[in-house]
């Protein structure tokens, strides 16, 4: 198997003793789709913030691409988190900023041209249906156009691995459909897709991976 | 790289543009009280040093005394390390002097250039460091054979040493408290911008930006805000000097009051603590914020 994640035995604890994640272990193939879930506090939100090394496990070792991320210099983040792309609950929007500055950031932090990252961000804004509507303030968006442009941002610079939490929280079902099947797209493309949710409708019926989470403990590993 | 840079702290001067304008005024007032009272500090105590000159140690000849051993009289004393000046006056500018003492003229009259004895007029190059020996020099002075008597204002210079002790404490317990409070506020200062901007940091490290990325245009900015700092506080001491100077002018008869600015070397001082500060508040506190 090819795997480009694995997560060996992990927990973390909270000060003082809030367990968020229990001896939790899993793979992850390359290529593969794959959903989290669970109730609200089972540990999804915190596992992704364990995956793009936000935060470090208490106990237990992830590996990407083979590479353990304890191991990781605080040098070497920032190039990890350039081969993750990550969808946050919260959006992490640059809010004085435009539609096309915040997704250009992605872009910019590789140095690449102007005229590179303006042909890419138009793409990728199209894919998202936000054409035309890039010059506009990211706190003028709504909470939907807004979870767009965090996806568009996320995937823009082509990853390895996305992970997405809650992707689809503040869409409506026609929307939910087309990120779904953005997501799809890239999967199909060879990107690996970690998707965290609580809204069973976007797994069932489609054939793929579902780990369970409930009060940090994996149901189903 | 480097106009990537530019750009990009151009963009974020324009984008809190307000918020850095205050924290520059900020630093830029802080400064300027602190100067201000290093430089009210190096000109109290070129004024007491000033002053402490003035008052000389006078050696009188004694009459008759011919000019070929006054002027080995003074070259002796001008090999004294101490010395600064030996200024020989004549029983003429002796009575010239006298005359200009006593308004009534009359107290003078028939008093003949001869009768009085001329004299050495003896400065030093640190008044203060030699008060405590001046009696011993007074005394070996006194020693040579044409020397009629020895006298300076010792309860003078005494009672300036005290003053210029009294500000000296006074000043440096000021400049003391002024120096940790301006520290702290220009600290403060950066620390809060930053604070305000910790969320899009924050942000941009966890799209995968390296520290050089992020805190490039911070430090950038840091550097400019700290030059313009200084630069302002120092356009505003100049002004302040050259209305004391000026509002100052004759206030003592007798005495030409020089106020000192600051030169070169210091300007490079104070500017470089302040660059130093500002980068060094600025590095630490967007450190804080990056999450890696």
């Amino acid at each position: 198997m090819d795997y480009i994640l694995r997560v060996e035995r992990v927990t973390k604890i909270y000060e003082p003793n809030i367990k968020a994640l229990d001896e939790v272990s899993f793979a992850v193939e390359k290529g593969e789709l794959l959903f989290i879930t669970g109730p609200s506090g089972a540990g999804k939100s915190t596992l992704l913030k364990l995956l793009f090394r936000a935060e470090k496990p208490t106990t237990g070792e992830i590996y990407f691409q083979d590479k353990a991320l304890s191991q990781l210099s605080r040098r070497e983040v920032p190039f990890l988190r350039r081969r993750m792309g990550v969808v946050f609950q919260d959006f992490k929007l640059l809010e004085s900023r435009t539609v096309f500055e915040n997704v250009a950031l992605a872009l910019e932090i590789l140095g690449l041209s102007t005229g590179e990252i303006k042909k890419r961000v138009l793409d990728i804004l199209e894919a998202v249906g936000l054409s035309g509507r890039e010059r506009q303030l990211a706190k003028e968006l709504s909470g939907g156009e807004k979870q767009r442009v965090a996806l568009a941002r996320a995937v823009v610079n082509k990853p390895k691995l996305l992970l997405a939490d809650e992707p689809t929280g503040n869409l409506d079902a026609k929307r939910t459909e087309e990120v779904m099947n953005l997501f799809e797209d890239l999967v199909a493309q060879g990107t690996t897709v970690i998707l965290a949710t609580h809204d069973q409708a976007l797994f069932v019926d489609r054939h793929q991976r579902v780990l369970v989470l409930d009060q940090g403990r994996l149901l189903n590993p | 790289m480097i106009k990537n840079l530019i750009r990009r702290t151009w963009r974020e001067l324009t984008s809190a543009s307000p918020l850095y304008l205050m924290s520059t005024l900020t630093i830029t007032l802080s400064l300027t009280i602190f100067s201000f009272f290093v430089l009210l500090y190096v000109n109290l105590e070129d004024f007491t040093n000033h002053l402490a000159r003035e008052l000389v140690l006078n050696v009188y000849l004694r009459p008759g005394t011919d000019l070929k051993e006054c002027q080995n009289l003074v070259k002796e004393l001008e090999k004294l390390p101490e010395v600064a000046k030996v200024s020989y006056i004549n029983s003429q500018k002796v009575l010239k002097d006298l005359q200009k003492l006593f308004e009534d003229q009359d107290l003078l009259a028939g008093v003949s250039p001869d009768f009085l004895p001329p004299l050495l007029e003896v400065s030093f190059k640190r008044p203060f460091s030699v008060l405590y020996a001046l009696p011993r020099m007074a005394e070996e002075i006194k020693r040579d054979p044409h020397v009629f008597k020895v006298q300076y204002a010792k309860s003078w210079l005494e009672r300036l040493a005290g003053l210029k002790r009294f500000l000296e404490i006074l000043s440096l317990t000021g400049l003391g408290l002024l120096g940790g409070a301006t520290l702290f506020i220009a600290a403060a200062t950066v620390r809060l911008v930053l604070l305000q901007r910790q969320e899009e940091l924050e942000i941009l490290s966890l799209v995968g930006a390296t520290a050089g990325f992020i805190q490039g245009p911070v430090l950038l900015l840091a550097f400019i805000q700290a030059l313009l700092a200084t630069g302002g506080s120092l356009l505003i001491l100049w002004v302040i000097h050259l209305y004391l100077t000026q509002a100052l002018e004759g206030i003592f008869p007798g005495i030409t009051v020089q106020i000192s600015f600051f030169g070169p070397k210091e300007i490079l001082i104070l500017a470089g603590g302040v660059v130093l500060l500002c980068l060094n508040g600025s590095y630490w506190a967007s450190r804080r914020f990056l999450r890696y």
